[in-house]
C-alpha cells in the first residue's frame, strides 16, 4: 500500500492534448474517483498510472518510487478493465493466478492464494470454469479477484461496472466499496457515471478537456461546484443554470447585477425548488409554466419554463400537478450558486450576505397556489 | 434467406458432384495402388485380388523411403520455420511502434506481389554460389520468409483485443510471454489454417526441388514419383502406390488440423 502523487503529468497524442498539467496527491488507502465525460482524459491518466501509456511530461510517485517511466510489470499495480479482459483460454483459477505464476510463485502457494481471493469474492465454486461459461457479474468478480490476489500497492478500476445491468451495478458498486475499505489499498477508479462517482469516492476529481476542474469530497463538490461545467455535470438531474438577467424574475435583489458586476450565471439545484414556500429557510418566489411532469414514484421531476428558460424542479412524488399549469414556486435563496463570465464560481459569502439582508428587510410574501 | 426444397435439392446435388470430382480420382488411385498388373486397365475401381506388389516394386526400383523422409523432414523444418518467423515478424508489425514500420510492411507486401518464377533464377544462382545443391538447406532456407503468412498473422494480431495485451502487461508478462501464453493460445485456429496452407504448399512443390536436387538420395517424394515413372513407363500400379503414399501425409495433416480448427470454433461458443 502506498500513496500516489501526480506531478505535472501530461499526455499528447500527436497534436491532441489528452491530459495537461495533472497534479494531485492521493493519500494511502484513499478511494479516488476520476469522473468526466468521454474524452476528458480520465482513462488516459489511469493508463499512464498503470504503465500502459507513456506520459509526455511529468512524474508519478508511488510511495517513495518515481514510476512514470517504469514498465507496467515493475509497478506492482493491479487493474480491472472495462470489459474484464479475462484470458479466454484459461480457467478462472488460471486467470486469477496468472500474475503470480509469472512472478515465479510456487504452484501450491499460487493455488492457496487464488482460493483465498476467490472465496473473498464469492467465486470459489467457479474456479474450473472458463470465462465464456460465466455471467457478466461473475466475470466482473473474477476480474476483481485477479487484481486482489496479487496484493498490489494500488488498484486501478477502468469503468468496471459499465457492462453490467443497472441492478447488478448497484450491488457491485457497494461490494467494491466494502472490499476497498476492508483491504485499505489506495484505489483510483475511473467512471463517466457521476452517480457511481458520488457513491464510491472518498474524494473525486472532475475532469474536462484534459484538465482537473475540481477535486474534493463528493458532497462538497455537489454543494459548491467550482464552475459551470462541474455544476452541469454533477447531480442528477444537474444544477439549473440561469442567466443573471433573470434575477428580478427570481426575486433576487437588484444589487446582484451591480455587485462586483461579475455574476453572469445563477445556479439552482432542482431540489431547492419547492411548491411550498414554508418548507424553505429563505424562500424566493417565482412563477413558472409547467411543461412536463416525469413521475418517478418517490419524487417527480417538473420541467418548467421561466420565460424562455427551462428550469427543472425535483419535488415529492405526492404533489399533484399537471402539464400546462402555471405554478407559484419558491426556491431556497441560501442554496444558490453564482458564476462569473468565465464560468468560475464566485465566492459568494458577500452575495449571500446581501441576499440575507435584502430578504430580512423585505416583507415576506405569502405563499400562494399550493 | 431460406431456399425452397427444390432449390435446396439442386444445391445439394451440385455439392455432391463437386465432392465426387475431388474424391473419385483419389479413390481410383487408391484402388489402383492395390491392383495386380492384369487389373490395372479394368474399369472396376477396386481391386479383385488386392496385392502389395506395387508398393514392393516402388521401394525396390527407387529409394522411395528416402524420398518420403526428405519430404517429411524438409516440409516439417520449412513449415515450422515459416510459422516461427511469420509469428515474430507479424507481432512486431502489429504491436511495436518503430520508425519506418509502415514503409517496411509495405516492402513485405511488395514482396508478396513478386512472382516466384522471377526470383527463382537469382536464388538458384545463390544456391550454386553457396554450394548448397543436394542439401536440405537448399529446400528449406530460401522459402523461410513468407510474406503472405506475415500479412495474415499481422491482421489477426491487430484485431486481437487490446485489453488482453494490457492485462498481460499488468500481470507482468513481457512481449515474449504475452505472445506465447496469451496471444498464440487464442489464435490456434488461425495458426492451424496457416499450417495447412503452408504444408500443402511445401509438400506439393515440384519445380524448386527439381532445380536444386539431383542425387536420388536428396530428392523429394513428388520428384521421386516421376523418377519411378521414368524407370518404367507402364507401371501405373506402382505409380498409384507412390501417389497414395504421397497423399497420405497431406490428408493426415489436413484432418488433424481441421479437427483442431473445428474444436476451437466449437469451444469458443461460435457455432
Amino acid at each position: 500500500m502506498a500513496s500516489i502523487s501526480f506531478r505535472g503529468l501530461a499526455k499528447h497524442f500527436g497534436g491532441v492534448v489528452a491530459v495537461k498539467d495533472f497534479t494531485l496527491d492521493v493519500p494511502d488507502g484513499e478511494l479516488l474517483v476520476l469522473v468526466g465525460p468521454s474524452g476528458c482524459g480520465k482513462t488516459t491518466t489511469l493508463r499512464m498510472l498503470a504503465g500502459l501509456e507513456a506520459p509526455t511530461a511529468g512524474e508519478i510517485w508511488l510511495g517513495e518510487r518515481e514510476i512514470a517511466r517504469l514498465p507496467a510489470r515493475e509497478r506492482n499495480i493491479a487493474m480491472v478493465f472495462q470489459n474484464y479482459a479475462l484470458y479466454p483460454h484459461m480457467t478462472v483459477a488460471e486467470n486469477v493466478g496468472f500474475a503470480l505464476r509469472l512472478a515465479g510463485v510456487k504452484r501450491d502457494e499460487v493455488a492457496r492464494r487464488v482460493l483465498k481471493a476467490a472465496e473473498m469474492m464469492g467465486i470459489g465454486g467457479l474456479l474450473e470454469r472458463r470465462p465464456r461459461e460465466l455471467s457478466g457479474g461473475q466475470r466482473q468478480r473474477v476480474a476483481v479477484c485477479r487484481a486482489i490476489v496479487r496484493d498490489p500497492q494500488a488498484f486501478l478500476f477502468d469503468e468496471p461496472l459499465s457492462n453490467l445491468d443497472a441492478k447488478l451495478r448497484m450491488s457491485a458498486r457497494a461490494e467494491i466499496r466494502r472490499l476497498q475499505q476492508r483491504l485499505g489499498v489506495t484505489t483510483v477508479y475511473v467512471t463517466h457515471d457521476q452517480v457511481e462517482a458520488m457513491t464510491l469516492a472518498d474524494r473525486m476529481v472532475v475532469m474536462h478537456d484534459g484538465c482537473i476542474q475540481q477535486v474534493g469530497r463528493p458532497l462538497d463538490i455537489y454543494a459548491r461546484p467550482a464552475n459551470t461545467f462541474v455544476a452541469g455535470f454533477i447531480g442528477s438531474p444537474p444544477l439549473n443554470l440561469l442567466p443573471v438577467s433573470l434575477s428580478a424574475t427570481l426575486g433576487l435583489p437588484q444589487q446582484l447585477l451591480t455587485m462586483g458586476s461579475e455574476v453572469a450565471t445563477i445556479g439552482v439545484r432542482p431540489e431547492s425548488i419547492s411548491l411550498r414556500a414554508s418548507d424553505l429557510r429563505r424562500p424566493l418566489h417565482l412563477t413558472a409554466q409547467l411543461e412536463l411532469v416525469e413521475a418517478l414514484g418517490a419524487e417527480s421531476l417538473l420541467h418548467l419554463r421561466l420565460g424562455e428558460w427551462p428550469l427543472l424542479a425535483r419535488v415529492p412524488g405526492t404533489v399533484s400537478v399537471s402539464a400546462g399549469d402555471t405554478l407559484a414556486l419558491a426556491m431556497d435563496g441560501s442554496a444558490l450558486c453564482f458564476f462569473g463570465n468565465d464560468g468560475q464560481r464566485i465566492d459568494d459569502s458577500d452575495l449571500q450576505l446581501s441576499l440575507a439582508q435584502t430578504h430580512n428587510a423585505s416583507v415576506v410574501r405569502p405563499a400562494t397556489g399550493n | 434467406m431460406t431456399l425452397g426444397t427444390p432449390w435446396r435439392a439442386v444445391g445439394h446435388l451440385v455439392l455432391v458432384l463437386l465432392c465426387l470430382s475431388m474424391v473419385v480420382p483419389l479413390l481410383v488411385a487408391l484402388g489402383m495402388a492395390f491392383k495386380p498388373p492384369n487389373e490395372v486397365y479394368s474399369l472396376v475401381p477396386w481391386p479383385q485380388a488386392p496385392t502389395l506388389d506395387n508398393f514392393r516394386r516402388l521401394f525396390e526400383q527407387v529409394p522411395f523411403h528416402l524420398y518420403l523422409w526428405n519430404s517429411v523432414a524438409t516440409t516439417a523444418l520449412r513449415v515450422g520455420g515459416q510459422i516461427v518467423i511469420a509469428v515474430l515478424c507479424a507481432y512486431a508489425f502489429a504491436r511495436w511502434e518503430f520508425p519506418g514500420r509502415e514503409w517496411l510492411f509495405g516492402a513485405v507486401l511488395g514482396a508478396m506481389m513478386v512472382p516466384h518464377t522471377l526470383t527463382m533464377i537469382p536464388i538458384y544462382m545463390m544456391i550454386a554460389e553457396l554450394q548448397w545443391f543436394d542439401t536440405w538447406r537448399a529446400l528449406v532456407i530460401p522459402n523461410l520468409a513468407m510474406p503472405f503468412a506475415v500479412f495474415l498473422l499481422r491482421q489477426h494480431f491487430r484485431s486481437f483485443p487490446r485489453e488482453l495485451f494490457d492485462a498481460a502487461e499488468m500481470d507482468g508478462a513481457g512481449h515474449w510471454r504475452a505472445l506465447w501464453l496469451v496471444v498464440l493460445p487464442n489464435l490456434k485456429p488461425v495458426l492451424s489454417a496457416l499450417a495447412i496452407i503452408l504444408f500443402i504448399d511445401c509438400w506439393n512443390e515440384y519445380f524448386w526441388p527439381l532445380l536444386v536436387t539431383d542425387a536420388p538420395e536428396s530428392r523429394t517424394v513428388q520428384i521421386g514419383i516421376r523418377e519411378f515413372l521414368e524407370a518404367d513407363h507402364n507401371d501405373f500400379g506402382g505409380l498409384m502406390a507412390g501417389v497414395t503414399l504421397a497423399s497420405l501425409p497431406a490428408l493426415a495433416v489436413f484432418f488433424v488440423f481441421q479437427r483442431k480448427v473445428m474444436d476451437t470454433f466449437v469451444a469458443s461458443g461460435i457455432k
